[in-house]
């Protein structure tokens, strides 16, 4: 292992394959396979690419590990972070933008939705400058070409934009699930209505009511008389006369809703 | 002292300075400038000028030498450059290619 010992100062490039501890001052750009260990007194400023930086000393500059960052108590950092994972023990000074997104994570989905936008806003861009040359205005011309590429060239608002599409595909599956889950509950009552109209019967009302108030009276007629009468009222009227009571009053009803 | 080591499979391109011995087992560019003894192991690569009061080198050294006390030249020690010390020791089998000051008077 490498180590820049108290007193021995480093300045300028520090790479290569294996870990480094700083005991003393490296000054430039540090760049390794392995892990960077800043030693309580060891200084560094400059950026730093390592797999691993464990820093009980001083950082200036920035740093960005492939697996992680540690800063221990006694560290005391004025730089840029960028790891998967940061440890920040309790004590630390830390000063600084943190970013620990992964890497190739998340730039893959935003990338595919920046250049699906920006065609969209690139092909709705020309049509406002090929109306503004009819004005003649020369100075807005360069104006609206340098907004072109400023629009284009913000990757933030595109990738907050593209999760929101995401999630609203999402929310739009859920609302087909309930489309579908609908029509098998109104099914499921409908068989029951049938089933309780051809047993029994007697009120089915709201079935089809467009005058309930007569349907009512009709019902009440019909429930009065016999079978006999309800059968010569069929017969007249020239319908079946096979069934149950419940089945010839349900007949001769919708023969007085259909005909009055 | 504790004592500085460039390890093998690390470059440094830059100056190193200080006050404690120095191991190289790796690769320096650049300049050294020390208090102390720089040891140049026999896997190590130097391809600086270094300014130091001892020297002692078993690897491959490209540059010129300032001690203040002693340069050693190993048998497995390759050198190409200038040097400037009161006493240089060169052993049998070591190369050397260069000037060599001694400071006589």
């Amino acid at each position: 292992m490498t180590i820049i010992a108290s007193q021995t100062t480093v300045k300028g490039t520090v790479e290569g394959d294996g870990s480094v501890e700083v005991e003393g001052r490296i000054e430039g750009t540090v760049r390794l396979s392995d892990t960077l260990t800043v030693a309580p007194g060891g200084y560094v400023q400059g950026n730093v690419e390592v797999r691993e930086a464990i820093v009980h000393g001083e950082v200036h500059g920035s740093i960005q590990a492939t697996e992680r960052i540690v800063l221990s108590a006694s560290a005391r950092v004025i730089a840029d972070l960028a790891a998967p994972l940061l440890g920040v023990e309790d004590g630390a000074q830390l000063k600084g933008q943190v970013e620990m997104a992964l890497e190739g994570e998340i730039p893959t989905p935003s990338r595919t939705t920046t250049t699906t936008s920006r065609p969209s806003t690139t092909s709705s861009r020309p049509s406002t400058t090929t109306s503004r040359p009819a004005t003649t205005s020369t100075p807005s011309r360069p104006s609206t070409t340098t907004a072109t590429p400023t629009a284009a060239s913000k990757p933030a608002p595109t990738a907050t934009a593209a999760p929101a599409a995401s999630t609203s595909t999402t929310t739009t599956t859920t609302v087909v699930v309930e489309v579908e889950e609908e029509p098998t509950r109104d099914a499921e009552p409908e068989d029951v209505v049938e089933q309780d109209a051809a047993e029994a019967a007697p009120a089915p009302a709201n079935e089809a009511a467009p005058d309930e108030e007569l349907d009512e009276e009709v019902l009440e007629e019909l429930e009065e008389q016999t079978v006999k009468e309800l059968r010569e009222e069929l017969r007249r009227r020239d319908l079946p006369v096979s069934g149950t009571k419940s089945e010839l009053i349900e007949r001769l009803r919708l023969d007085e809703l259909e005909n009055g | 002292m504790a004592e500085t080591i460039i390890a093998q499979g690390i470059t440094i391109d830059g100056e190193i300075s200080g006050d404690e011995p120095v191991l190289i087992e790796g690769t320096v560019k650049g300049k050294i400038t020390l208090g102390a003894t720089v040891t140049v192991a026999a896997e190590g690569v130097v391809e600086a000028d270094i300014e130091t009061t001892e020297v002692q080198i078993s690897g491959t050294m490209t540059g010129n030498v300032v001690a203040g006390e002693r340069v050693e030249i190993a048998p497995s020690g390759k050198v190409v450059g200038d040097i400037k010390a009161p006493r240089i020791l060169i052993a049998d089998g070591a190369g050397f290619k260069g000037h060599i000051d001694m400071d006589v008077e």
